[in-house]
């Protein structure tokens, strides 16, 4: 009975599975699949616009962290399910094994942004960019009677030893923009130097990027290194948190796009990419991220409240993501030697 | 030492179990509990060993009284229907189990061992485990368990209703030996009617919790007072006192402590004596050849009765025979 | 079982018959294969790419070079013997509370027993920051800030993972008891802890055993609450983590799943040996009816009261913190958290719920057919399907997604077709328990009665009618069982699914892990509260529809 049963009810499934499987099969007009490492709150509003400005064109979105992103785009490699690279870190983007599933595509308007932040090949292009940021937490500062810290410097401070959380390097994208950066404006010695005595300081090495702030804004503990947009949220959502931009050069990181070789909505997806340069979309870019390579936009809301002067080159020291992209796995070999846990 | 029951009454959520148990088994004596499931003979058994508490009523082995004594401090034996022999222990441990407890020495409890496996017949499985033994050698390791700690009351449970026939009368006579030898008073409870008439000096025949008859197996199977006890303890033959009369015309009154209109003869097949004769009042209606006797359905008098013959003679559907007996052959039955 | 297992050789039966017979066996065993045994290969395979191209051991020398691996290889070791050991204590004291003893609140207990089983893990190590954590709750109220996370935060979160399947194991194994041997002892003059050690310890031997291997495996396998609570503390499971996610190195990756197969093949095989020795019970074997006992009973009360105590309030912790404004800060009561318009909102909360319900439906089915398959035609075929059945509760979920991955994305016609649907995700779930599941419906096979199965097919009953009218009404317990547990796990599991969902196919468990990543975790355990909603109505639903059927099967 059962087994008759449940038989009956798979087949009479078949035809919602056959209409999933053809939906899967993507190569519907007017759909196309982006895969993106962008935050939720940004996805939703871009999402909107772009329905309001093509409503012909439906983009289906998957949203992983940036290194699951990295491990599912490579892992469907021999056969890509999606149309566009969304939003997705710079270094990561960079891999040689991912740049060979693009195809090139210079977007309209592409020509208005800086060489740095395109590609030479067409391949890519970046539209936002994070950067790195400490997330205070005032009470437990107050209650230990902490400083406040405003540079990598002052992480070296012993009497910050065990309230300090950094993102795993290994695991975490920011973790490694944030010791890439370390390393490039100081200098391998310098750099590593300063690694080593803010490690004495670390509690923990935490797997993603978001959680230091978490963990910080739940009072875990004082300072959590991560993002600005993570800051900016727990700020916004009251926890006692001071979103402090390290005076001593910011690790940031560049946010690309890119076209499939093997999408198979070509004429749809560079629509996409065409709409992520238009002024509508650089206008939202502001409300979310502190830069915006989209000239002649206003100065990010971020940006602003972290108290950056309006050309952003002044505090950034000019990363070559290229050459971070190259030593990844040499200075992550170091990085698990020295410090490894 | 010996074991007195006095009124002894259990009930289970309401239903009567057990209701005016008076037993006395007496130091070295067989007794059995015979009768059919849901008689009480389990229950009865579980309270004597302990393993459940009575509503009321007094036991007491030899003049101790053992209400508040724990099963475990009584110092009796038992064996189940199942074996119930500790699977990962091998046949000595299990034997020896009850002198380990009592922290005996173990050279004596070697000794004992052996001592109780060579009387059960198994001298050589000392070092085998249960599941490699049959069901009787089993049971057999479960008995020697038991009398391992000399037990002042040996308890048997159904023993060998899990048996096979030709097994099961072997360890009858064997247990029945083992049991004399060594002087144990013994209860067993059963629901075959052939072992308790083969191995007890008493049968407690019991009904619906109460005991119908207790006596030897000759009183019981002879003289039974009841229709229960007579129909259990073997075939019987039931006439009312009208027909009794047809056939005894010399028969006395029935006894005055039954109930009048209510009292039955009872006749052994084996005691009705049929002859062949053209006139008889009997017809034989069939017969059954069981080997070494002969069992004859005969009708007579409006009335289905059994007779045993032995097997050398032939009988012929349709038969017409004489039916006699001897007055002191019968026993008048409460209805 | 009727057939002896050496004898390959079936009775006399209709061509069709056996023809039938052989599919049932070899269907599900060709989907074990196909849905299992290929994506496995296909990590094998991965396991050789090298880096720089080319095929060849060069992964696994890299690995003798990796100080990180090794460390997380002793790591897990120590966390999977740590975590059995004391897992099995507790269940041990719970089962026998829970089986043997008259303590009040056994309900609560059994209760409070299942609640980690309906959520995703994320949601233990979130209850335990919140209760234990450096400003969590006991560390407030006792002016402390406990260390939770590492190595001890992690043995904790494992425990409370690990517990509810142990107790359900050594549960089975109690119920094994005679209760004529307790009468034996206790006339032989035993104390009731001389019984326990010389009767009920050695009966539930095998019964631990075998919860130990279970617990061993799927610690040393589990990465949600590594990543959660881990701390510093590097496993295994999270290493392949950081091959994959962090590095992208897929070859080391699959080479850190192999290494991670072996203990849990290991422990598989000896609990396979040591099942083969422990043998059935009794035919007449009566279970023991707990006799009261005041102070056994009280101890095991608070001792199982603490446990399920503690495990509830992780839970509700968690529950509660959905309904917190703003946690530790802000603590009124808002309903706020649970408007959730991100991350897909509440859509992949029934996506999940009827991916769930195909992979338990096909799950069962193959399940069922494949076991009866293996009883009733024992040899060759039948041992190697029981092999590979043991393998799937070695495999960590991450490797097998990745390996679906692998195996179905551009695969030719038709098996490509899957890539993408519902149906792999279900059978990529199935299959992650496979092992479980299957050992539940093979300890279930065992009480069919075989000599109603030879009534029926003397009667003239053919396989439809065994499996109809024997198989079926003996088994209806284990099947629901076995339902219940695939749509449970196959609701909160993680790992397996984050590389098969797509923008079409979300899941809930990869809703939470989204929200918890985004920074709302309020809203992930509200989204989290909601899913356990959803599993534990069913589970209830389905064990009153057990109560109900057991009630009128009772005789009048």
């Amino acid at each position: 009975m059962r087994n008759r049963s449940s038989l009956l009810a798979t087949l009479r499934l078949l035809p919602v599975l056959g209409a999933l499987v053809c939906g899967w099969s993507g190569a519907q007009a007017g759909t196309v699949t982006a895969y993106t490492a962008l935050e939720e709150d940004e996805i939703k509003e871009y999402l909107a616009a772009a329905r309001k400005d093509m409503p012909d064109v439906d983009v289906k979105v998957l949203r992983l962290s940036t290194g699951d992103l990295g491990a599912r785009i490579l892992a469907e490699a021999g056969n890509p399910q999606h149309d566009v690279i969304w939003g997705w870190a710079l270094t990561n983007t960079l891999d040689p094994r991912i740049t060979a599933l693009l195809e090139p595509y210079q977007p309209k308007d592409s020509d208005k942004l800086a060489a740095k932040d395109k590609a030479a090949d067409g391949k890519w292009f970046a539209t936002t960019g994070y950067m790195a940021a400490f997330c205070v937490n005032t009470e437990v500062l107050k209650a230990k009677k902490l400083p406040m810290p405003t540079s990598w410097k002052d992480l070296a401070n012993s009497v910050y030893k065990g309230e300090v959380v950094m993102p795993n390097p290994v695991s975490s994208g920011t973790g490694y923009l944030q010791i890439a950066a370390l390393l490039q404006s100081r200098g391998n010695d310098e750099g590593w130097k300063l690694i080593k005595a803010m490690d004495a300081n670390v509690a923990q090495y935490i797997k993603s990027g978001s959680r230091p702030c978490k963990s910080a804004r739940a009072g875990e503990f004082a300072i959590g290194t991560s993002l600005a947009f993570a800051a900016m949220q727990s700020v916004d959502e009251g926890y006692p948190i001071k979103m402090v931009i390290p005076n001593d050069g910011a690790g940031y990181e560049l946010e690309a796009s890119g076209l499939m070789a093997a999408s198979k909505n070509k004429a749809d997806a560079k629509r996409f990419l065409d709409w992520m340069l238009s002024p509508q979309a650089a206008q939202l870019y502001t409300k979310y991220k502190e830069i915006v390579t989209v000239p002649g936009v206003p100065q990010s809301k971020a940006a602003a409240a972290a108290g950056l002067p309006a050309d952003l080159s002044k505090v950034l020291y000019p990363v070559d993501f290229a050459k971070s992209a190259k030593d990844r796995d040499a200075i992550l070999g170091t990085w698990q030697k020295t410090i490894g846990r | 030492m010996s074991l007195q029951i006095t009124e002894l009454h259990k009930s289970f959520d309401g239903q009567v179990a057990l209701e005016r148990i008076n037993l006395t088994v007496g130091a070295s004596e067989f007794v059995c509990l015979l009768g059919p499931s849901g008689c009480g003979k389990t229950t009865l058994l579980r309270i004597i060993a302990g393993l459940l508490p009575c509503d009321g009523g007094r036991i007491a082995l030899g003049g101790r009284d053992l209400a508040t004594l724990p099963a475990r401090d009584r110092g009796f034996g038992i064996v189940f229907q199942s074996y119930s022999l500790f699977p990962h222990m091998t046949v000595a441990q299990n034997v020896g189990y009850g002198l380990a407890i009592r922290r005996t020495p173990p050279a004596q409890v070697a000794a004992r061992t052996a001592e109780l496996l060579e009387m059960v017949k198994l001298a050589d499985f000392g070092a085998r485990y249960p599941a490699q033994l049959s069901g009787g050698q089993q049971q057999r390791v479960a008995i020697a368990r038991a009398l391992a700690v000399n037990p002042s009351l040996l308890l048997l449970d159904e023993p060998l209703s899990a048996l096979d026939a030709r097994v099961r009368a072997d360890l009858r006579h064997e247990l029945r030996e083992v049991q004399r030898r060594l002087g144990i008073p013994t209860i067993m409870v059963t629901h075959d009617q052939e072992e308790a008439l083969a191995m007890a000096d008493r049968i407690v025949c019991m009904q619906g919790g109460r005991i119908a008859q207790a006596g030897s197996p000759r009183e019981l199977y002879l003289t039974p007072r009841t229709r229960f006890v007579a129909n259990f303890m073997g075939h019987s033959n039931l006439l009312s006192p009208a027909q009794a009369r047809q056939l005894l015309p010399a028969l006395g009154e029935a006894p005055h402590d039954m109930a009048a209109g209510s009292a039955l003869l009872c006749i052994r097949p084996e005691r009705l004596r049929i002859d062949p004769s053209p006139q008889g009042a009997g017809r034989v209606t069939g017969t059954t050849f069981l080997g070494s006797i002969q069992r004859v359905q005969l009708h007579w008098n409006g009335l289905d009765l059994l007779a045993e013959s032995s097997s050398a003679g032939t009988w012929e559907t349709g038969q017409p025979v004489d039916v006699s007996v001897n007055a002191q052959d019968c026993a008048w039955v409460q209805a | 079982m009727s057939a002896a297992a050496s004898t390959p050789q079936l009775a006399p039966m209709h061509v069709g018959e056996r023809w039938l017979l052989r599919a049932c066996l070899v269907l599900p065993l060709a989907a074990l294969v196909l849905f299992f045994g290929v994506p496995m290969l296909a990590i094998a395979w991965r396991s050789l790419v090298q880096d720089g191209g080319g095929i060849g051991w060069g992964n696994y020398l890299a690995l003798l070079d990796t100080p990180g691996v090794w460390r997380a290889l002793g790591h897990s070791l120590l966390l999977g013997g740590a975590t059995t050991l004391v897992t099995l204590v507790l269940a041990f004291v719970v089962a026998y509370g829970l089986e043997r003893t008259c303590m009040p609140g056994r309900r609560f207990v059994a209760g409070a027993l299942a609640l980690p089983m309906l959520a995703p893990s994320l949601v233990l190590g979130l209850g335990l920051i919140f209760l234990l954590g450096r400003n969590g709750i006991v560390g407030k109220m006792l002016g402390v800030r406990p260390e939770i996370y590492g190595f001890w935060g992690l043995l904790i979160a494992d425990v409370l993972y690990a517990l509810p399947q142990a107790v359900l194991i050594v549960r089975t194994a109690l119920r094994q008891g005679d209760a004529r041997q307790y009468d034996a002892a206790e006339v032989l003059g035993a104390t009731p802890w001389r019984q326990f050690l010389d009767i009920t310890l050695p009966q539930a031997r095998y019964g631990l055993l075998s919860a130990g291997f279970v617990v061993f495996t799927i610690t040393i396998t589990d990465f949600g609450n590594a990543v959660v609570i881990g701390g510093d503390f590097a496993v295994l499971a999270t290493e392949i983590y950081n091959q994959v996610s962090g590095q992208m190195k897929f070859g080391m990756g699959a080479v850190v799943g192999i290494l991670l197969l072996a203990p849990a093949a290991l422990s598989v095989f000896i609990e396979r040996m040591a099942a083969q020795r422990a043998g059935a019970g009794a035919e007449s074997a009566l279970p023991p009816t707990p006799v009261r006992r005041p102070g056994r009973d009280a101890a095991f009360f608070f001792a199982c009261m603490a446990i399920a105590g503690g495990i509830a309030a992780l839970v509700l912790t968690v529950v509660l913190a959905s309904f917190i404004r703003l946690w530790p800060y802000r603590l009124d009561l808002t309903l706020k958290h649970y408007d959730i318009t991100i991350a897909g909102g509440y859509a992949p909360l029934w996506t999940s719920v009827w991916v769930s319900a195909l992979a338990a439906c096909l799950g069962t089915a193959m399940l069922f057919v494949l076991c009866f398959g293996i009883r009733r035609m024992p040899g060759r075929l039948a041992r190697a399907a029981t092999a590979l059945s043991a393998l799937p509760v070695g495999v960590p979920g991450l490797v097998l997604g990745l390996a679906y991955v692998f195996t179905f994305n551009g695969a030719p016609w038709p098996w490509g077709l899957l890539y993408g649907t519902a149906v792999l995700l279900a059978l990529c779930n199935y299959y992650h328990y496979h092992t479980q599941g299957f050992m539940t419906m093979m300890t279930g096979m065992r009480h069919v009665p075989a000599t109603l199965e030879d009534a029926t097919t003397v009667l003239g009953g053919g396989t439809g009618r065994v499996l109809r009218d024997v198989y079926l009404p003996a088994l209806r317990h284990t099947l629901l069982a076995v339902l219940a547990f695939l749509f449970m796990r196959s609701m909160v599991t993680l790992s397996a699914v984050i590389f098969l969902v797509t923008p079409s196919l979300p899941m809930g468990a990869v809703t939470v892990m989204r929200l918890d990543e985004a920074g709302l975790t309020s809203q992930a355990a509200a989204f989290s509260t909601c899913i356990m909603a959803v599993v534990g109505s069913l589970a209830l639903l389905l064990h009153l529809a057990t109560q109900r059927r057991a009630a009128h099967a009772r005789p009048a």
